[in-house]
């Protein structure tokens, strides 16, 4: 009996200080979620939510969420008995442990997290289903011969922003009630699919319930903007496979092949820097604008000296006023107060995307907080001493420097459609609207493989277009390409900074846009206050083509896997072999019956070799001429994305196609 | 009260201060600064000190033509007032640098206020040796003793202790080169829109110094001769008994 007292409470005491740490008296306690149901992925933006109770006592302090050596902080007040939830993002990197604790100089409660942190080309499947267990088989699938799959368990409310559900590469929804899902939800679900993305639909044993709300009478394939919903048997996983497989979107490809570049968006966007000082530059409007009046107080001071007899003090009061006046122009002009000017490129496809940098020059000497507006995200650039509040959307700088804010944002607003047809001779027709309420200068249209320089449009002006496309950007490099494009646009140095970050950063999966930049006013709020700053943008539209069976050359991008090497690959358009070889996708779409497909490319040496798969023998092809006929497309195209694969060493120009349909 | 009355020949002295002043810094936007691609607003800080510093060559030549004829009024608190009103009258063109260049608020009177005391210093002396012969020589030397040649002797120093100056207030430097307005001036500037060592404690000295120099001069002036000031200087001798 005494052994059994003595074994007993052993356990009883090792239990105790085993697990989790706990603080003596901690009326205030912090529970966290991390994830997908606990599971990341590296490089991306995870959902976090933490909920704080407090017991009998009241609490005003702050939140800390320590992500390796970044610090996210949020201030915290709480009633006696009271339970508050925060729902946020935050962006993991590396692999570190997560600490979440509450205090404010010293630490009252804090928890570890450990989420099961997954490297960046694990594909994220996410289900959206009362049971989630039933579908742990789906780790099994393989896509493109990637078979990197993790299932994840979305939350029913689908309570995510862009950035958090990017980092699912497809979703599956089965046993769930659609109908169930709030506004918000939908529209979360609704923008997904937009962007490129797939969702699976079971259309089995719980069709009756999967197949209401948002997806009711849902009984084939639909495309909804980019993406598509696919009802399927989601018993038989080859059939899920196949389904897939043959229904994939350029969005989900790029997903697949490419490693998130999220951490370098962040950084390159120092490539603004200067594009959103010019906003500050002095004009030549305000310098003749101030010479103007001084030339009046002079004017006004000599005549001061003839008119003496008439009032005694005429000369200094003109002195006087005139000091007066100018103080008052120079408090107008910003004189006591911060400046900031904001850089930004928008992306107007079924809704807004906008990429931020804010420069702002401060004026007091301590520190100030900086609030953005419309953003998700944001993060300190180039700076050391601050806090970054990602509840608030804020940014807390503790010393007097210069500071470099990015931000991102998506804004659900329907901007009107912009059409142009271009007929099988390569004559592109159509009218290209502005519509924005501001001017845009040096604006320009890109259709595949063509630049074509359209000039200044006004707010809401028209401009009809009528132009035999040349083909100009055909087959060049990353560097041509963007000189090609800023010198028949004639941009300037700040313009062809956008242009190239948004290049190199911004990934975009069709090829047809209109181009454009203009300057309005925006604000921010700095130290609570809001203040009007001026912004500078890039406007990505858009631009919908209609052509009669006819996919000109690019506007079909090929989705690159560049193989297990480890190391980025910098170049969109190119790339260097070194006796290895590359593998690229082509989605045709559907409604294209091709019959004859052209494939364009340049490279430096002979020792290339360009093979194409064909899915009904599963094997691989040579291509010997640059041209792909019905019965290899047919072969080509049977079960999935156009593959081809490229062999060799040199640099070359990674091949582009263009694809005859028949009417 | 005709204490700020200022006579015609004073005024255009003004005017043409203004003038000059105006279209050398309208010269240096048009041809410097705005020509430059890019925010620079570097350009327009070192703007700033650079219009401090001529603003002060040209006020001390303003001042060696003014004129300081008074009658009925109380002399020194018409000096100045017009040494003050003189300085003072080139704030909107200071206003303008920073307009322009979107440079943050600094307190532009502390240069001016030292250019207006070098002003009261040079009108006192043209006011005391006004009776005296080879008045103009001895002004001229006087000006050019303590801002050029002493601007020569810091260069000569700087050289002879080896200095290695970081900005214009160093610690390093002698006060008594401080005493020099133009040094001051653009150290002033300078620590207003750059960097700062030795906080205003240079213009402090600068005043104390000129300041008790004034009031000595008067003190001797008036010692010296024996006469009322409020009188018209021109008359020879005392009070008609």
């Amino acid at each position: 009996m005494k052994r059994i007292g003595i074994i007993l409470s052993v356990f009883i005491f090792m239990f105790c200080i085993s697990g989790v740490s706990c603080y003596a008296d901690s009326d205030i306690s912090v529970n966290t979620k991390i994830g997908f149901d606990g599971k990341c992925k590296l490089g991306g933006i995870n959902p976090i939510k933490v909920t704080i109770e407090s017991k009998n006592t009241e609490y005003s302090g702050r939140l800390n969420v320590n992500v390796g050596d970044r610090v996210y902080t949020h201030k915290v007040d709480l009633e006696k008995n009271t339970k508050k939830s925060f729902e946020f993002a935050i962006p993991i990197f590396n692999e570190n442990d997560i600490e979440v604790d509450v205090g404010n100089d010293d630490v009252i409660d804090a928890t570890d997290v450990s989420p099961e942190i997954y490297s960046q080309d694990t594909i994220f499947v996410g289900i959206l289903s009362d049971k989630y267990e039933d579908y742990y088989y789906m780790n099994d699938i393989n896509i493109l011969d990637k078979d990197n799959v993790q299932v994840v368990k979305l939350d029913n409310t689908l309570n995510y922003t862009t950035a958090e559900i990017y980092n699912i590469d497809f979703i599956v929804l089965d046993n769930f009630s659609t109908k169930d899902l709030t506004e918000k939800g939908e529209n979360t679900l609704k923008n997904y699919i937009k962007r490129g993305n797939i969702v699976l639909v079971g259309n089995g044993k719980y069709a009756y319930k999967n197949l209401t709300g948002v997806f009711k009478n849902l009984d084939n394939k639909t495309n909804i903007g980019d993406g598509r919903v696919l009802p399927v048997d989601l018993e038989n996983k080859n059939i899920v496979n196949g389904t897939l497989q043959k229904n994939i979107t350029p969005a989900l490809m790029t997903k697949i092949n490419n490693t998130s570049n999220f951490e370098s968006r962040i950084n390159q966007i120092k490539k603004l820097y200067n594009s959103c000082d010019n906003i500050l530059k002095p004009k030549y409007s305000s310098l003749y604008f101030l010479i103007a009046i001084l030339v009046i107080y002079i004017f006004l001071l000599t005549l001061s000296i003839f008119i003496k007899k008439y009032h005694k003090y005429s000369f200094l009061s003109v002195v006087v006023g005139f000091c007066v006046v100018f103080y008052g122009l120079a408090l107008w002009g910003g004189f006591e107060s911060t400046k900031g000017a904001l850089a930004s490129i928008k992306v107007y496809k079924d809704g807004l995307y906008t990429y931020n940098l804010a420069n702002i020059y401060p004026y007091k000497k301590d520190g100030i907080d900086i609030t953005t507006f419309n953003s998700e995200f944001l993060d300190a650039v180039d700076s050391e001493k601050y806090e970054v509040d990602l509840i608030d959307k804020k940014i807390e700088y503790t010393d007097k420097e210069n500071y470099h804010i990015y931000s991102h944002g998506f804004k659900d607003i329907q901007s009107e459609d912009i059409t142009i047809s271009l007929s099988k001779d390569d004559i592109l027709n159509g009218d290209i609207k502005n519509t924005l309420s501001n001017k845009m200068i040096n604006s320009f249209l890109i259709v595949g493989d063509t630049v074509i320089n359209i000039g200044d449009i006004d707010g809401k002006e028209v401009v009809n277009i009528n132009y035999k496309i040349d083909h100009n950007l055909r087959n060049t490099g990353d560097y041509n390409y963007i000189e090609k494009i800023c010198k028949d646009a004639e941009l300037n140095n700040y313009q062809r900074d956008m242009l190239e970050y948004y290049f190199y950063n911004i990934n975009d999966f069709d090829n047809v846009k209109l181009i454009g930049f203009s300057s309005e006013n925006n604000k921010l709020k700095i130290d609570e206050k809001d203040q009007k700053i001026k912004e500078s943008s890039m406007n990505v539209f858009d631009v919908k083509l209609k052509s009669n069976n006819y996919a000109p050359c690019e506007t079909i991008k090929p989705v690159v896997y560049y193989g297990q090497n480890k190391e980025k690959v910098n170049e969109k358009r190119e790339y260097i072999l070194q006796n290895n070889s590359i593998t690229l996708y082509y989605k045709i779409p559907d409604n294209l019956k091709a019959y004859n497909i052209d494939i364009f490319t340049k490279a430096d040496t002979d020792d290339l070799y360009l093979e194409y798969f064909n899915q009904v023998t599963n094997s691989w092809e040579a291509l010997n001429d640059l041209n792909l006929k019905e019965e290899q497309i047919y072969e080509g195209t049977s079960k999935g994305p156009l593959t081809l694969r490229l062999t060799g060493s040199g640099r070359v120009i990674l091949p582009q196609i263009s694809v005859n349909g028949l009417d | 009260m005709d204490l700020f009355d200022i006579s015609k020949k004073n005024k255009i002295n003004i005017i043409a201060y203004l003038i000059i002043l105006s279209i050398t810094s309208i010269s240096y936007y048009l041809m410097v600064s705005l020509r430059v691609d890019g925010y620079n607003p570097s350009l327009y800080k070192y703007g700033y000190i650079y219009f401090n510093g001529f603003s002060m060559v040209l006020f001390t030549l303003i001042m060696l033509f003014w004129d300081v004829n008074y009658t009925n009024v109380n002399i020194y608190f018409k000096i100045i007032i017009e040494s003050l009103i003189s300085s003072l009258s080139a704030i909107p063109l200071i206003l303008i640098i920073f307009m322009l260049g979107q440079l943050n608020k600094v307190n532009i009177f502390v240069p001016l206020i030292i250019q207006s005391f070098w002003g009261v210093v040079i009108l006192t002396i043209k006011n005391i040796s006004n009776k005296y012969k080879n008045k103009n020589f001895f002004i001229g030397m006087f000006i050019f003793i303590t801002i050029i040649l002493s601007s020569v002797y810091l260069f000569f120093y700087t050289n002879y202790a080896n200095l290695v100056l970081t900005t214009i207030y160093d610690k390093d430097i002698p006060l008594v080169f401080f005493l020099n307005p133009l040094i001051n001036i653009v150290g002033i500037s300078y620590s207003q829109m750059i960097d700062n060592q030795m906080g205003y404690y240079p213009v402090i000295c600068y005043l104390v110094f000129w300041g008790m120099v004034v009031l000595i001069l008067n003190i001797l002036y008036l010692k010296l001769n024996k006469v009322y000031p409020i009188i018209d200087s021109s008359k020879e001798g005392g009070q008609n008994l």
